[in-house]
């Protein structure tokens, strides 16, 4: 087993209470951090070991963390994003649930390196077992004064809130959550301006994921150095990658970046469910493009994943067997895309919505001949043209499912009926 | 602020715009067009519709050309094959759940989603799915929901733009209407079981690209391209609007639009003025002279009621002078039509009994008016209102009286941090947007103004630097200890403490603008006030020059034009007081005539001469009067005693049916002329509809009935007349009828510039109650009511049908009273009976009934004796 960082303690009884927590090495990187180093340096560490944000897009921690200005007048916020609702993610909640106090230590770290005297958890409505772990956990932390007012008598004051999220998924979009902390609809803000200068309440914010934070306290005992050692040159540090889907052994599984789709799936995921054949994958979470067998040996990094035509994204692996129809697979994301569209923008709104009926027809045996051009055209005036990202997110179900599999289509639109027998699987 | 500029390249121009331009508004500066729906001049952009989308060079993707800024060296491109191909895809996507059902949409004609489609869209859609239809149930047709009483929705054909939403929230701080939902699902509507109104919700329909949203007084009556559009000028308050009135050959006026003058309404109105002033149409209007026989009316020929009326003031004349005839005109005539009356009366009938003021107890005399023509001169234009850091309001629910104006003061409060201070006997609420209230109880306004001079001359919070220091300035301190804090604190109902607060934001203010409401200076201390706001702006060097200033508000569509060309007894046209020899003979030289030497009366004085018996004859002009005098039983009385009642009216008011003889008036609308604004700019309305078979032009009736009266004056059309009134005034004489422009020309009528001075104020207040009847009673105008006229609106009338009491949720809690519970509301002069609304801008203990409801009219409760009334509140 390759050394674990995040998780290390994740399975011991109590690490969610921040005794245990702290006799296995918790809040010794806090004081070191308010007594030895200045906010600059924090940040500098923390752009040494390479560490990208995990939420996603992979955005180099430390230097997002540069960008705030030091001269503004304004307050500055920390806001985590505890939103994850990715389809086919759910590293962020074991985080919070079982280990609560390492995004709590990773957050104050990083809120002292930003400057920021508030801070934000931004957690989806749904946890509700997770909100209450963390309101506990914020309030032993502040028992202890790791939070609050002269933090451990360094002078340094933050305040930790904890927010619970208004249950859409675009709210984990970084500018629509800002939106919806302060009180309105989650609607995603148009960029530039960047929350780094202009962020909640107008004011310069950084904001990482969960996991993204939760490596921070560790980066500062440990060092940058070997932070960088691990996985790969430009990915550095371990990943969580949760993998669902058909496989043997669903879950969390904490290993170096870098490693291969291969290896997560048959030897940490146990192989595909009853042994049937590999059909597809999808790397990073329901917004990346699926893989096909072929590309089994790709290296779970930001970069190589790209290079395989995907993305990591937030590494949520989603395995699908032979007996998987890909029509349905396009069908089914895309109505969580659909749903999901906020409304705002012309694109997203409308042509998620049209890729839905026209799915919905294929696989309803109405489909006809210019169905799949129709679908592909649609496909190349919402990415690009949306307001945020989540439109470009709708895409890569539709448009790589019909890239590796458009036979599929075809014969759904042909023959009325579908290519794959004993499905379906997912519904 | 930053000016500077940045060059940029759009379709191979050159552009320079200032930096913070976004891309769009830099192609449109230089007339090149870039289709949008989302985007709104007025509002913060949103990126949302993606119509607006342009190729910059070097970037990657399309950019959104209403959020980019530019950028110095940037390359854009409006025209591109991709571009082109964009704009097809989105509206392509557009239309996909779009009914398509123009055919029956209010919008046709004018809707952006037709022109765009036509310009840019796709020759046809690959749509073939179901659309989303919002199917309603409570439908009227074609799925609409009625948003509020004025408003209607379809949703099926909105687009989301969100420029409905973002206009009620941004501009005028509103959250009655709102987004809900998301994806497909996304729509419009009002919060949760409430409706969809405030003073400015006809703009929506407006600015709603497509016919998602349409009005209740144009929906499924007309296609817009069957109308004719006039330039004309909102009437309804003193912000003087500009409008565009829509009219129909058969139909009349049907509605009105916007038009765009930066310098007042930046494209706004509300909805009192959109809605409301469209009432020329109404059935009831006076189509022929009549005369009184017995108890009905005898429709006449114009020459016959001319004849009569002629016959009439002449007979009176001779036997008692012409001071036995007065004549009151309204504040809601024009410039042209305020001199012509004016002429008339001096010149035809040979009187200075002259007025136009019918709503007051107290008016100002000559040398108050001196005063406040003084104070003018401390005024800032409207457009200038937002730069301020500070503007204290007085006097005046200003959302209410003054629509626009408040637009302004939000947009301050958004832009610019502008702190607005509020001093008044009920609340202001500006939505959103924050008001620091010093809520003074009724009749202790001067007891508050005195109360802030005396802070600041004991703090010593006026620069040493001013010119007033000194033994003049020290006998005008002195004059302050006249009257102490505790009495200023009993009669205003403010500690000292809160005083203090108050004076402090005045006096350590940067810049600061006093907007003073006309009940304030129109009111019983109306002259005292107005030399104690001078005082405050001088001494705290917020004069107008070269920082704060003074605004008087004037708060009906041409009060300040019916002032400025002589409608009071003592000033002649152009604000030559009656005494000045030169203006006196200059006059005398262009009407070809000597003037009366006679002091006049004013509309307090007439009526007491009226009722001695002394006068016998009065001329009113548009004045619904038996409405509007704060006395009803009085008032009755007095027009009742009058030989010859002669009533000039657009419909058949409750003073119109006391008439001997009524001529039928024209709107606005009927006519054409000028009105001037609080700010003192003089605008042009044009004619847009005609008058009904047989209606003469109210200014050729003057001037036929002047004939009449052996007075030559001949005008071929009101052009004609601002020719002549404006060689009266040094300031106006320049003016050119036809060169007013699409902004309008502020005049000041002042010949000298503005000496500053203090005054020594007396105290005074009127506050004493009586324990019979507890409740003072404040009046005053509803948004959505205004005089006799918006009786003849049917969309007025739906919102504000009747008079309702406002109490205090307090005092309704102690009477136990609900919301639309009917109470009977006595003084000792009467009752009525009436419905109560509760509202938070009523403080505890004093109530407030709107005015000029002719069947609950609250001048039955009032006496004109008493500068404060009392009334006690009974569930009836
Ligand atoms: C539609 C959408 C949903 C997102 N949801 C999440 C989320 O649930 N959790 C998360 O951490 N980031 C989410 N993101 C990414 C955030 O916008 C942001 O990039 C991230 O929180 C930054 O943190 P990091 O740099 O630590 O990854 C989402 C982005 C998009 C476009
Ligand atoms: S892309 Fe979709 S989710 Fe994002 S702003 Fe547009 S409509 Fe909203
Ligand atoms: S109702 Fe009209 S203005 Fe409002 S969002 Fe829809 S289209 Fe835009
Ligand atoms: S006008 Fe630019 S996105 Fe709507």
């Amino acid at each position: 087993m390759p050394e674990k960082i995040l998780f290390k303690y994740i399975d011991e009884p109590g690490q969610d209470t921040i005794k245990v927590y702290m006799k296995n090495g918790g809040y010794t990187a806090l004081p070191k951090v308010l007594k030895e180093y200045t906010p600059d340096q924090v940040t500098d560490i923390v752009k040494e070991s390479g560490l990208r944000g995990r939420g996603g897009a992979g955005f180099p921690a430390g230097v997002k963390w540069s960008f705030v200005p030091k001269d503004s007048p304004k307050p500055k916020y920390l806001l985590i994003n505890a939103d994850e609702s990715e389809p086919g993610t759910f590293k962020d909640r074991q985080l919070l649930e079982r280990d609560p106090h390492q995004l709590i230590e990773g957050s104050i770290i990083a809120a002292y390196a930003v400057q920021a005297h508030t801070g934000f958890i931004y957690i989806r409505g749904e946890f509700g077992y997770g909100a209450k772990q963390l309101l506990r956990a914020l309030s032993e932390a502040e028992e202890k004064n790791f939070l609050g007012k002269n933090i451990l008598g360094s002078g340094y004051d933050l305040t930790i809130h904890l927010h619970r999220g208004g249950g859409a998924y675009i709210c984990g979009e970084e500018t629509a959550l800002m939106e919806s902390i302060e009180g309105r609809r989650g609607l995603s803000r148009v960029r530039p301006p960047y929350p780094a200068i202009v962020g909640l309440y107008g004011c310069p914010t950084v904001i990482n994921n969960v996991e993204t934070l939760s490596n921070v306290p560790h980066i500062i005992n440990k060092g940058a150095e070997w932070f960088a050692s691990m996985g790969t040159r430009k990915s550095t540090g371990t990943k969580i990658f949760s993998l669902s889907g058909q496989v043997k052994r669903p879950g969390n599984y904490e290993l170096p970046m870098g490693i291969s789709l291969r290896e997560l799936i048959y030897e940490y995921g146990g192989g595909i469910f009853e042994d049937r054949e590999l059909k597809a994958v999808i790397p990073g979470g329901s917004s990346t493009p699926i893989l096909t067998p072929d590309k089994l040996d790709v290296k779970l990094d930001f970069e190589s994943v790209v290079e395989a035509g995907s993305m990591l994204g937030s590494a949520g692996v989603i395995v699908m067997d032979e007996t998987t129809c890909m029509v349905n697979v396009a069908w089914r994301l895309t109505r969580f895309y659909q749903h999901e569209s906020c409304g705002k923008c012309t694109p997203c709104r409308e042509g998620t919505y049209w890729m839905l009926k026209i799915l919905e027809r294929i696989e309803n045996g109405k489909g006809e001949s210019g169905d799949v051009e129709l679908l592909l055209d649609i496909c190349n005036y919402i990415e690009g043209y949306t307001v945020c990202p989540l439109g470009d997110a709708a895409v890569p179900a539709v448009r790589s499912t019909i890239e590796h599999f458009q036979e599929e289509y075809d014969y759904h639109i042909r023959n009325k009926t579908c290519m794959v027998k004993g499905k379906p699987v997912f519904k | 602020m930053d000016n500077s500029k940045v060059k940029l390249t759009i379709d191979d121009r050159e552009v320079e715009v200032p930096k913070d331009s976004t891309i769009l508004e830099a192609a449109l500066s230089v007339g090149i067009d870039i289709p949008y729906f989302c985007w709104h001049p007025n509002l913060e952009s949103v990126g949302a519709c993606r119509m607006c989308l342009v190729e910059v060079e070097k970037m990657p993707k399309l950019v959104a050309s209403c959020v980019n800024p530019v950028a110095e060296g940037m390359v854009v491109h409006t025209n591109t094959e991709k571009v082109i191909k964009a704009r097809e895809k989105v509206l392509e996507f557009v239309l996909t759940n779009h009914p398509l059902d123009c055919p029956t949409c209010d919008k046709g004609g004018e809707c952006d989603l037709q022109d765009l489609t036509y310009d840019h869209g796709p020759m046809m859609t690959r749509y073939r799915e179901d659309k989303v239809r919002w199917i309603v149930d409570t439908h009227y047709r074609f799925d609409d929901l009625q948003l509020g009483p004025l408003i209607y929705r379809n949703q099926n054909r909105c687009i989301t733009c969100f420029r409905c939403v973002r206009i009620t929230r941004e501009i005028f701080g509103y959250s009655d209407l709102g987004v809900f939902g998301r994806g497909s699902k996304t729509h419009i509507s009002a919060p949760g079981g409430e409706k969809f109104l405030n003073e400015f919700s006809g703009n929506t329909v407006e600015y709603c690209p497509v016919g998602a949203l349409t009005a209740r007084n144009f929906r499924y009556k007309i296609r817009p391209w069957l109308c004719e559009q006039t330039p004309t000028v909102c009437p309804m308050c003193g912000d003087g609007c500009n409008m565009t009135a829509w009219s129909h050959q058969r139909k009349g006026h049907i509605r009105n639009t916007s038009r765009r003058n930066d310098s007042i309404d930046e494209g706004m109105l509300c909805d009192r003025g959109r809605f409301g002033s469209v009432f020329s149409n109404h059935p009831d209007r006076i189509k022929s002279p009549m005369i009184k026989e017995g108890d009905t009316f005898r429709e006449v020929q114009w020459e016959e009621a001319l004849g009569f009326i002629a016959e009439g003031i002449k007979k009176i004349k001779s036997e008692s002078g012409p001071e036995a005839l007065g004549g009151i005109a309204s504040d809601l005539v024009s410039n042209e039509e305020a001199y012509l009356f004016s002429r008339l009366m001096r010149q035809g009938v040979g009187t200075n009994n002259l007025d136009f003021r019918g709503d007051r107890k107290s008016l100002l005399g000559a040398g108050a008016l001196k005063i406040l023509f003084e104070m003018q001169k401390m005024s800032v234009p409207l457009e200038k209102v937002a730069s301020f850091d500070t503007v204290f309001v007085i006097g005046t629910d200003i959302a209410s009286t003054h629509p626009i104006y408040t637009m302004w003061l939000k947009r301050g409060i958004r832009k610019a941090g502008l702190r607005v201070l509020a001093a008044n006997s009920r609340k202001l609420d500006f939505g959103i947007y924050s008001v620091q209230n010093f809520t003074y109880r009724p009749g202790g306004e001067l007891a508050l103004l005195l109360g802030l001079l005396k802070v600041i001359v004991k703090e010593k919070l006026y620069s040493d630097a001013g010119p007033f220091r000194g033994g003049q300035f020290s006998r005008w301190a002195n004059s302050l200890q006249k009257t102490n804090y505790d009495t200023i604190a009993a009669s205003c109902g403010l500690s000292e403490e809160r005083i203090s607060i108050l004076a402090r934001a005045l006096a350590e203010s940067e810049n600061c603008l006093f907007v003073v409401g006309q009940d304030l200076w129109e009111g019983p201390l109306g002259s005292s006030c107005l030399l104690a706001i001078n005082d405050l702006a001088v001494l705290t060097e917020n004069n107008g020059n070269p920082r704060g200033g003074v605004n008087l508000l004037f708060d009906s569509g041409n009060y300040l034009g019916a002032l400025n060309w002589g409608l009071t007894p003592d000033y002649l046209p152009a604000r030559r007081h009656r005494e000045d020899k030169v203006g006196r003979e200059k006059i005398e030289s262009l009407w070809n005539c000597r003037l009366p030497e006679a002091e006049g009366f004013d509309t307090i004085k007439m009526l007491e001469q009226i009722r001695k018996g002394n006068i016998k004859g009065l001329y009113l002009y548009q004045s619904d009067l038996l409405c509007d005098f704060p006395d009803w039983e009085y008032i009755h009385d007095c027009l009742s005693k009058l030989d010859l009642l002669i009533v000039h009216e657009l419909f058949l008011t409750e003073t119109a049916k006391m008439a001997t003889v009524i001529l039928p008036a024209t709107s606005f609308v009927e006519t054409e002329g000028t009105f001037t604004n609080t700010e003192g700019r003089i605008q042009r309305f044009q004619r847009g509809a005609a008058p009904s078979k047989g209606v003469r032009e109210s200014w050729q009736t003057l001037s036929r009935l002047a004939q009449k009266l052996g007075a030559e004056f001949v005008y071929e059309n009101p052009p004609e007349i601002f020719r002549e009134m404006v060689t009266l005034s040094s300031d106006a004489a320049g003016l050119d009828y036809d060169k007013l422009g699409a902004r309008g020309r502020i005049v000041a009528l002042a010949e000298r510039v503005f000496e500053p001075a203090l005054y020594e104020v007396e105290f005074d207040s009127y506050t004493s109650g009586d324990s019979d009847y507890p409740y003072p009673l404040l009046t005053g105008d509803l948004v959505y009511h205004l005089r006799h006229l918006t009786n003849y609106n049917e969309d007025m009338m739906l919102v504000a049908p009747e008079a309702h009491l406002e109490i205090s949720p307090e005092d309704a809690k102690s009477l136990e009273l609900k919301e639309d519970d009917t109470v009977r509301v006595e003084s000792a002069r009467g009752a009525l009976e009436v419905k109560v609304a509760i509202s938070k801008k009523s403080p505890p203990g004093v109530v407030f009934l709107p005015r000029n409801y002719s069947d609950k009219n609250v001048n039955k409760l009032r006496d004109r004796e008493k500068t404060l009334d009392y009334v006690r509140i009974a569930k009836a």
